[in-house]
């Protein structure tokens, strides 16, 4: 039995008066896959970057409820938000590798963070092995990382996140801008990632959500619908509502 | 096949702008080309050396020259870090829907138009006489950096701006702090822009004639200055004044300085452009 790394307790988040996520409970287990589904709005998005703090930057926004890390609190006012968010790395939607060469996108991270690192040069091997892309890579390492194709660049998305050693990725909607070929290359990564880390991904493909994930969250309009092992979501649900999402009867 | 009216009026369009841009380019090589007639025979090594002197002959622009880069250097070392500071404060930290950061953006934009007499007549009640810095280099060359604050701001600004937003997320959620999503992200990423603004500002700068009238470039100095707070002269201030005399002679020599003074636009403008190519390697390949 794997423990609990992440734990919400009656999480809402509001925008203004909206209420994005509505009275959320749930658990992230240690070392496995987490996907979140669910139509788009149903707040799967804000409720991800509410595990590492990124929604600090949205104006106007408000979060009601417990999250805890490691069985912290990590909204309470003494906590760092940055030393967060060096723990709990991220994957965007859309790639974003920094202005710099594809050695420099790696290294940043660790060295803005003091992280004690014998040779870069290792580091930069090693993460980019660990995201299957050190073979297209290792002969430019120090050119840009804007001349990646897009599925390249999520992939050193995914190795920069790597290189920090983060106990746990959180993934939003990571390949929804790739190509069916990129895509499937990234869920391959996600799974080999699974056995060394704590990965929550969402998206809205069903099918993919079914491919990587050991455990299943399904929201709609901001509440959790069902939670439960990703098989038995989609062979067996006890809701309705999963039921007819998954079988494509709305969404 | 007859071509409809909109393919006319497409070539029209073009031919029209194509006429236009050849047409300022027209005057432009007119200009340079009279310049040049004009001064080349006083354009040597000796005009370079010499110090000025009332016989047109034996009168030289060193003092003006050096005078010019003096005041380049020093009004850029005010004018860079103050305004790229405020573009990263007013973009990155100021709450951006504050009435009063909004009424300051929009003078700084009004002050970057204004007419820089103005600045001149500021510069000479605040430097030349409050501060006691008298008819110096510093004097001048803070009077010019106020000029050329606002331009550099704005220019900054801009520049920042444009810097997507998913490299300042990125960066933070790797757990940077906003100065290190600042110096390491956002400024490299925006210095291309930055870079454009300076060049422009370093421009005016040494084209600059009117303020510096003011606070007092002399049009004769006889001695090149050795440190900031000693009197100069400028290339333009220099240009005028030859410009001013009745004697053929001195006008040449005025077109000879004007030679000089494109020179030294040209050089600096061309560093410049050198560092902004460097940082654009990563832009897009």
């Amino acid at each position: 039995m794997n423990k609990n790394i992440i734990e919400l307790k009656k999480v809402s988040i509001f925008y203004g008066e909206n209420r994005a996520v509505n009275n959320v409970s749930m658990h992230v287990q240690e070392k496995k896959v987490t996907a979140v589904i669910g139509p788009s709005g149903c707040g799967k998005s804000t409720l991800l970057r509410s595990l590492n703090r990124m929604n600090d930057f949205v104006d106007g926004l408000r979060i009601e409820g417990d999250v805890l890390y490691h069985n912290k609190n990590i909204y309470r006012k003494s906590v760092d938000a940055a030393l967060i968010r060096s723990q709990i790395g991220m994957v965007f939607q859309k790639p974003n590798p920094f202005p710099k060469s594809i050695y420099k996108n790696i290294t940043w991270g660790p060295k803005i963070n003091n992280h004690k690192i014998s040779s870069y040069d290792e580091l930069v091997e090693e993460s980019l092995k660990k995201a299957a892309l050190w073979e297209e890579v290792k002969d430019r390492l120090h050119e840009s990382a804007l001349a990646l194709s897009g599925g390249q660049q999520q992939r050193l998305c995914i190795a920069r996140a790597i290189a920090m050693s983060p106990d746990v990725i959180l993934m939003d909607e990571p390949c929804s801008a790739l190509d069916p070929k990129s895509t499937l290359r990234v869920e391959e990564l996600i799974k080999e990632l699974s056995e060394n880390y704590t990965i929550v991904i969402v998206t809205h493909n069903m099918q993919q959500a079914a491919r990587v994930s050991d455990k299943t969250a399904f929201f709609y309009e901001g509440e959790l619908i069902e939670y439960d092992i990703t098989d038995k979501i989609f062979t067996n649900p006890k809701n309705k509502q999963t039921e007819d999402y998954i079988t494509g009867r709305f969404g | 096949m007859k071509s409809s009216k909109r393919q006319i009026m497409n070539s029209a369009f073009a031919i029209s702008c194509k006429a236009v841009t050849w047409m300022s380019l027209v005057i432009l090589a007119v200009l340079l080309f009279h310049i040049f007639k004009q001064g080349y025979e006083f354009l040597s090594f000796d005009f370079l050396q010499n110090l000025p002197s009332r016989k047109a002959h034996k009168a030289g622009i060193k003092t003006a020259l050096v005078g010019t880069l003096w005041v380049v250097s020093l009004t850029a070392c005010f004018a860079i870090p103050f305004g790229v500071a405020t573009a990263i404060y007013l973009q990155e930290y100021a709450n951006k829907k504050s009435l009063f950061i909004r009424f300051i953006k929009i003078n700084i934009a009004n002050l970057a138009g204004m007419p820089s007499i103005i600045y001149g007549l500021l510069g000479l009640t605040l430097f030349v006489r409050y501060f006691g810095f008298d008819r110096s280099i510093l004097a001048g060359s803070l009077t010019l950096a106020l000029l050329v604050l606002p331009v550099i701001i704005i220019t900054s600004i801009e520049a920042i701006k444009a810097v997507p937003g998913s490299i300042r997320y990125a960066a933070f959620a790797m757990g940077a702090r906003r100065y290190q999503v600042v110096l390491g992200q956002v400024l490299p990423a925006a210095l291309p822009g930055i870079m454009t603004g300076i060049i422009l500002s370093i421009s005016r700068v040494i084209g600059e004639t009117a303020p510096l009238l003011i606070v007092g470039a002399m049009s004769y100095v006889a001695f090149l200055p050795e440190n900031a707070m000693d009197m100069f002269t400028v290339l333009p201030v220099q240009i005028y004044n030859w410009a001013g005399r009745p004697s053929e002679d001195f006008h040449s020599l005025a077109a000879a300085g004007i030679i000089v003074l494109l020179g030294v636009l040209f050089s600096m403008n061309f560093i410049a452009v050198i560092i902004r190519k460097k940082f654009q390697r990563y832009k897009s390949e």
